[in-house]
């Protein structure tokens, strides 16, 4: 999910933030401000002709609806600079302050008693007035001026109604003072929204920075991914290359001290092969790149194989070899990866047991199956056992001899069953034995041939394929593999003929490599396409391995396969389309 | 014996040489370092089996293997790849592969799968086989090679032609031509052929056939 580094609603500023602050406030104030202006308007009754108050309450009630109205709209009135739209603000305030100082024409006609309630009436819309303006003093003054000047200056003229004139006076004199006061409050309140804009500000930038350093980090990981993807299929190579060697050296008539050298460069080998294994799937778990392929399979099966592959080395150690699954289990694991933390624990539990046994046991456990690795050997210190799943951790090898492996069997066993979800267990007494207990789900029976019956061809007769690709020899390749399948094709090198091949006929799908010649790709050919038919189906072929590349295409919405291209997949994607 | 190798890697290509110089003294070797090469050595010459890498620039992956296919129809294709996932194997057998060998594999296991080969089996990688016949009893380790006389004694001798096109990856009409007789009949022994081996399609029979250790010729 895109995340806005800033607060909902912040402005650029301090200005945009007022105008929205006086949108929301504007929103608010009119209904209390009629109701005390019909109060005023109901003490003046019969002391002031009734059409004048009802011109008045008439223009207090308008000058109401067009404050809120236009400051409602103001944060988003782009025609206008925020200047200029502030002024306007400035302008309402000056309005709504003079309509409601007008009250004051009633005052002389009032006695003491309501001269006072009007008054309270008129202080408490000043107050109020420093809240819904942030106390910015432009639209605070623009109010305060037209009620609160006139009103000290009535109290100080009009003559005492009951009294000597002294408390009329005074009273002048504290209004006075209590402006002076309000103007004090909104330089401070004005500082405080000022200060809070701006760390909201700092808070949105520092955001921003965090934002883009995590995307640094994000690339720097995937250009790593995309590093070792490349790294593994160039240094596998070699070391095939190698193996083969080996296997041709072995074969040959080789006297005895020959015959062992080769042995041990051989098991130099497998041992490098291991490793690099090791390493790269450490580092493809942690990228993310492991997809999990479940399908439901036979666990005796499985385990049983791994247990005739791990017994002889068992018995060469002299250890006796357990094994025990039902022969009805049917598990849903992702077979290759399960296999592969089985046969790290089962290779850990050999090569830390000198006496004694290994046992491989599979056991029904309500819905699932609980695979226990166990052994007899000299066990986990308590302290440890927390650290046996950090990488390039290794009990009892301090002098970290590299025969010993790299440490990362138990990281990548770790990680295989939490991408998987497989709860795993350890237990371990030193000097007794360890026992990791994995759980893995169980899978109907009835679920076990999965959709390996796809129909041989047949529904994709006349389907009419587009297949964009740069090099000729692919694009022969693809036209061959469809029309084994019954399908049509039209061949293009890029963009420009796609889109012309499109026109002359309408194909039902198009099948486009993602990297085409110069700046041209697979995205900007669908895209074309659509352009023409909006609504055609299209699948990307890539040779990219990149998690980023993949999500683009997610985004796009279309399907991506992947060089070489399965078979099985492509028919399945194939068979969807419906020819017109 | 006249084998073709395909692959991109010279170096790989002389091991293989020397392996296969040790297994069997009487190979006659090709080399080709990309499918196109490969393509227009098989129209030169006919080859007993063909090894292919599916990893090769140009041509390449399952497209290479599904033109090899095409053109070189009489030849069984094996594919040898640094690529051994399961979906990966069945994928290739499914598009006309008569064998899968592991590029990873230990040395010993290379040997061996060679040998069967060689010896006209399938060799397939175990983990591909489990994925493929769960559903079966466990599938053993394949035993030596034998012929398919021996193995499935019901089959007629024109249905153990048809079990060989089958395997091999021929359409129906291309066995019918071969064998000059009907279509239909050719479906016929088809069916006889697959219901023999347990199985509901070519892949899946070639799945049984290397369960079975079953010798091609």
């Amino acid at each position: 999910m895109k995340q806005d580094a800033r607060p909902q609603g912040a402005t650029d500023s301090l200005e945009e933030e007022l105008l929205r602050l006086l949108s929301v406030q504007g929103r608010r104030v009119p209904i209390p401000v009629f109701l005390a202006a019909i109060m005023i308007a109901a003490m003046a009754q019969g002391r002031v002709p009734t059409a004048v108050l009802a011109a008045w309450l008439v223009l207090v009630a308008t000058v109401l609806a067009v404050r809120w109205v236009l400051l409602t709209r103001l944060p988003t009135l782009s025609g206008l600079s925020t200047r200029n739209r502030l002024r306007i603000a400035i302008t309402l305030s000056a309005f709504n302050g003079v309509t409601h100082g007008l009250s004051l024409a009633f005052f002389p006609y009032l006695p003491l008693y309501e001269r006072a309630i009007q008054s309270m009436l008129l202080i408490g819309g000043c107050t109020g007035s420093v809240a819904t303006t942030a106390g910015y003093k432009p639209l605070f003054l623009a109010y305060l001026v037209p009620t609160l000047v006139p009103l000290v200056v009535l109290w100080a003229v009009s003559p005492g109604v009951a009294h000597e004139g002294w408390i009329e006076i005074s009273v002048a004199g504290v209004f006075a003072l209590f402006g002076v006061l309000l103007l004090a409050l909104a330089g401070d309140a004005f500082r405080l929204f000022r200060e809070s804009f701006e760390i909201r500000l700092q808070q949105a930038e520092l955001n921003r920075q965090l934002r883009s350093a995590l995307d640094q980090a994000e690339a720097a990981n995937r250009a790593k991914t995309r590093f070792l993807a490349s790294a593994s299929h160039d240094l596998r190579q070699p070391i095939h290359t190698l193996s083969l060697f080996g296997a041709a050296l072995a074969m040959r008539p080789l006297d005895d001290d020959s015959r062992e050298i080769a042995k041990h460069m051989n098991t130099a080998l497998q041992s490098l092969a291991t490793q690099l294994d090791a390493l790269l799937d450490i580092s493809k778990l942690d990228a993310g790149v492991f997809r999990v392929n479940r399908s439901a399979v036979k666990l005796r099966t499985i385990l049983e194989r791994l247990y005739r592959e791990f017994a002889p080395s068992a018995h060469a150690k002299g250890l006796d070899m357990i094994f025990d699954c039902p022969a009805d289990a049917i598990v849903d694991i992702d077979q290759p990866l399960f296999e592969r933390i089985v046969r790290n624990l089962l290779d850990n539990a050999i090569k830390y047991t000198d006496t004694g046994r290994v046992a491989l046991r599979a056991v029904p456990a309500h819905g699932a199956f609980e695979i226990a690795i166990s052994d007899s050997g000299r066990g986990i210190p308590e302290a440890e056992q927390e650290r046996v799943f950090e990488e390039f951790y290794q009990l009892d090898n301090p002098e970290r001899d590299r025969t010993k492996g790299l440490g990362l069997g138990l990281a990548i066993v770790k990680r295989l069953a939490d991408l998987m979800g497989i709860t795993l267990r350890m237990s371990s007494s030193p000097g007794r034995g360890t026992e990791f207990v994995l759980s893995v789900p169980s899978a109907a029976a009835a679920a076990t041939r999965p959709a390996e019956t796809a129909p041989e061809t047949g529904p994709m007769r006349s389907l009419h394929v587009l297949v964009v690709d740069d090099e000729a020899a692919i694009r022969l390749g693809m036209k061959t593999l469809l029309e084994a399948m019954g399908c049509r094709a039209t061949l293009a090198d890029g963009t420009a003929s796609a889109v012309a091949a499109a026109q002359a006929e309408q194909p039902d799908l198009v099948l486009a490599d993602l990297r085409l010649r110069g700046q041209d790709d697979g995205f900007a050919t669908v895209r074309a396409i659509r352009e023409l038919y909006p609504r055609m189906r299209a699948i990307l072929i890539s040779g990219d391995i990149a998690a980023e590349r993949l999500r683009e295409a997610e985004e796009a919405g279309l399907p991506m396969l992947h060089k070489p291209v399965p078979f099985e997949l492509l028919k399945r994607e194939i068979a969807q389309v419906q020819p017109r | 014996m006249k084998i073709l190798l395909v692959d991109d890697h010279a170096l790989f290509r002389e091991g293989m040489k020397l392996l296969l110089r040790g297994l069997d003294a009487g190979i006659e070797m090709d080399e080709a370092g990309d499918c196109t090469r490969a393509l227009e050595l098989g129209t030169r010459k006919r080859y007993d089996l063909v090894l292919l890498d599916l990893r090769m620039p140009g041509l390449n992956g399952l497209d290479a293997l599904a033109a090899c296919r095409e053109s070189m129809a009489e030849t069984p294709i094996v594919v040898l790849s640094g690529e051994d996932d399961p979906q990966t194997v069945h994928a290739a057998i499914d598009r006309g592969a008569m064998g899968f060998i592991p590029k990873s594999s230990t040395p010993d296991v290379l040997v061996r799968a060679m040998r069967i080969v060689l010896a006209r089996g399938i060799f397939l990688p175990l983990p591909a086989f489990d994925a493929a016949s769960h559903g079966a009893q466990n599938a053993p380790r394949p035993p030596e090679p034998a012929a398919a006389e021996v193995l499935l004694p019901e089959l007629t001798t024109r249905q153990m032609d048809v079990l060989r096109c089958v395997i091999l990856g021929k359409p129906n009409k291309v066995i019918a031509r071969e064998l000059d007789i009907a279509e239909n009949t050719v479906k016929v022994h088809v069916s006889a052929v697959l219901r023999a081996l347990n199985a509901r399609n070519r892949t899946e029979a070639v799945y049984e056939a290397a369960k079975l250790g079953l010798r091609l010729g």
